[in-house]
């Protein structure tokens, strides 16, 4: 199995005005490709800190990241905006879609910033939408959508340009226990297609799921079976 | 990044604040109509000007013991002038015969305004002095009656043309020709009278009183008007000598008869319509630019309203841009996002301020004598300047936009 991404003594430190706070505190473990696993911790632990830094949302403050072998310590903002769009699928809690678009129009969005022509665009997020099962709410705007639609909907945005990794941070948190399993059975079905998938949630039910699970606490891990 | 895209979501999320949209814009359409009417009210005032100065033809000049329109010590050259020598009939022979003249004419302005009466009636008139030839050179035209013959000058008849406006005081319906006038303190015999010229730059045109020259320099004489009452020489060049070409030739052929040595200034002066032309544009000049200038003040208020409710946009729109970011979308996506949605802004009011403005010019130019017309280049100008407003007051709004922290975006509520 290859190392997708390999995390070395990161360390993320915050500074808001006189006090610094260490959010992370030396962090080192590595994703294989494939895998799906979940990093539980409770709120404050540096979860959503580490997702970030994963995601590219966020730089360390010091330690190394090596992202399918390469090291990315020096990248730029225009580089690491590429690889979000490229190898990171985003599934969030609030879904974070743009309510004035179509779930269509949400699903191309990537592929927009991918420079992608407006047909196959257009082709490629039907596709993404037909396979969560949503072919039917493509023109309606997420104001028009159920929770788990509108989670369907991120996730298949998530999908479409074919990232190497989805990062889930508490897929599920908003939508309720029905809905949530078959959000959760989505994404089985992805790692059985061979996704790799970093699902951050404090719900051990969704982290039981996984066959893999990180624990975090205070910015360290403490866990890791 | 696709620029269809760019242009639907700006749409987008603009109609989503429809009324804030267009109550920003409104800065922007006041200012684009006033510079719009702005510069077509001063174009058919220039047109206007332009139009009503050629009514004296321009390839004509006027040979003159003065010059037009001149500012500086008048005093000390008022005085030179006075003992500069005068012009005579022989000069105005001499002009005449000279091979790239059309024409040449003697004029001697009299009063600007001298009391003409006939019977009861009376009425105020400019007198001027002319002679067989100025018919030809001045482009005079006749409602009825006759110019002034040759011997009519020569032998100082009693007899006088008038202006429109001074026929229709003192005739009514009356056939004037033949009739006795008394101007001043003489009685003369009108021969004709002139088409209505209307006036030029507030000066009526149709109160003229012409009389042979030969008698106006008598008046002349006697009120002892040494510069003012000199006589004129009006000449016509021919139609395919340039008029600064011609002015040279002309200066060189006086200065030849008067006999002056090359250290010598010239002793009387050629005026021209360009003279009064160019001194309209330099007193007019400065004020219209002030008055654009003023106008885009306007267009910059609205500019500034534009940069006031983008920085509005992009804190409502955080979130919007954290997810954007999340997806993939680069500094300079965003950056290109926001200018698009400013220069959307812009441009919607540039071009309702153009059609407003061009409405406001048609109305103008119905109700005034002005015509006022909309020139292609102010429609380029309204247009561009309402761009360059959207690039320039949406620039800092945007690139604030850009510089978001994706991760603060996106938790931003």
């Amino acid at each position: 199995m290859d190392v997708l991404i390999e995390l070395k003594n990161i360390i993320k430190v915050y500074n808001t005005g006189k006090v610094s706070v260490r959010a992370l505190d030396g962090v080192s473990f590595s994703v294989g490709s494939g895998e799906m696993l979940s990093i539980m911790g409770p709120s404050g632990s540096g979860k959503s800190t580490l997702m970030h830094i994963i995601g590219f949302l966020d730089r360390p403050t010091d330690g190394k990241y090596f992202f399918k072998g390469q090291n990315t310590t020096g990248f730029s903002d225009e580089d690491l905006a590429r690889i979000r769009n490229k190898e990171i699928g985003f599934v969030f809690q609030s879904f974070n879609l743009l309510g004035r678009f179509t779930a269509l129009e949400n699903v191309e969005l990537p592929l927009v910033y991918a420079g992608m022509r407006s047909k196959d665009r257009k082709e490629k997020a039907m596709y993404m939408l037909e396979k969560v099962g949503l072919s039917h709410r493509a023109h309606h705007t997420p104001l028009e959508m159920s929770g788990g639609e509108r989670q369907r909907v991120a996730i298949a945005r998530a999908l479409v340009n074919n990232p190497s990794l989805i990062l889930a941070d508490e897929p599920t948190g908003n939508l309720d226990s029905k809905t949530g399993v078959e959000i959760m059975d989505i994404f089985k079905r992805l790692h059985e297609e061979g996704k790799t998938l970093i699902i951050v949630t404090h719900d051990p039910e969704i982290a039981g799921i996984c066959e893999r699970i990180v624990k975090i606490r205070d910015g360290r891990i403490v866990e890791d079976f | 990044m696709d620029l269809g895209v760019l242009i639907r979501s700006a749409f987008l999320s603009l109609f989503a604040t429809k009324s804030r949209s267009l109550l920003t814009t409104l800065g922007v359409i006041i200012g684009v109509t006033t510079v719009i009417a702005m510069v077509s009210i001063v174009d058919g005032i220039n047109k206007y000007v332009y139009s009503a100065l050629s009514v004296l033809g321009t390839k004509s000049v006027y040979i003159q013991k003065y010059k037009w329109l001149n500012v500086g010590n008048r005093r000390e050259e008022f005085r030179k002038w006075s003992r500069y020598p005068d012009f005579t009939f022989e000069d105005v022979e001499f002009v005449k015969s000279l091979p790239f003249i059309e024409d040449a004419a003697a004029v001697q302005n009299v009063l600007s305004s001298i009391r003409i009466r006939y019977r009861g009636e009376s009425v105020s008139g400019a007198l001027v002095g002319v002679d067989d030839a100025s018919f030809r050179v001045l482009n005079e035209e006749l409602s009825s009656g006759r110019w002034f013959s040759y011997m009519d000058v020569i032998e100082r008849r009693r007899v006088c043309i008038i202006g429109y406006e001074v026929r229709d005081v003192l005739f009514d319906n009356e056939d004037p020709i033949g009739k006795t006038i008394r101007i001043g303190r003489h009685s003369y015999v009108v021969i004709g009278t002139l088409k209505k010229k209307g006036s030029t730059l507030g000066n009526s045109q149709d109160n003229m009183v012409y009389i042979p020259v030969t008698l106006a320099q008598n008046y002349a004489r006697r009120w002892r008007m040494r510069l003012w009452g000199s006589l004129s020489i009006v000449a016509l060049f021919k139609d395919d000598v340039e008029l600064e070409q011609g002015i040279e030739k002309l200066r060189i052929a006086l200065r030849k008869r008067r006999h002056l040595s090359f250290d010598e200034d010239d002793n009387f002066f050629i005026n021209t319509q360009e003279q009064i032309v160019s001194a309209y544009r330099k007193i007019t000049g400065g004020i219209y630019l002030a008055m654009i200038a003023i106008a885009s003040l306007s267009l910059l208020v609205g500019g500034i309203g534009i940069m006031n409710i983008m920085l509005v946009s992009v804190t409502e729109r955080t979130r919007e841009i954290g997810i954007r970011m999340a997806v993939g979308a680069r500094r300079k996506d965003i950056l290109l996002q926001f200018l698009v949605e400013a220069n959307i802004l812009t441009l919607t009011g540039g071009i309702i301020g153009v059609a407003l403005g061009f409405i406001l010019a048609k109305i103008i130019a119905l109700l005034t004598p002005l015509k006022a017309s909309v020139a292609l280049w102010s429609v380029i100008l309204g247009v561009g300047f309402s761009m360059i407003v959207g690039i320039f007051f949406g620039l800092y709004p945007a690139n604030k936009a850009s510089k978001l922290d994706p991760v603060e975006a996106l938790r931003y509520e």
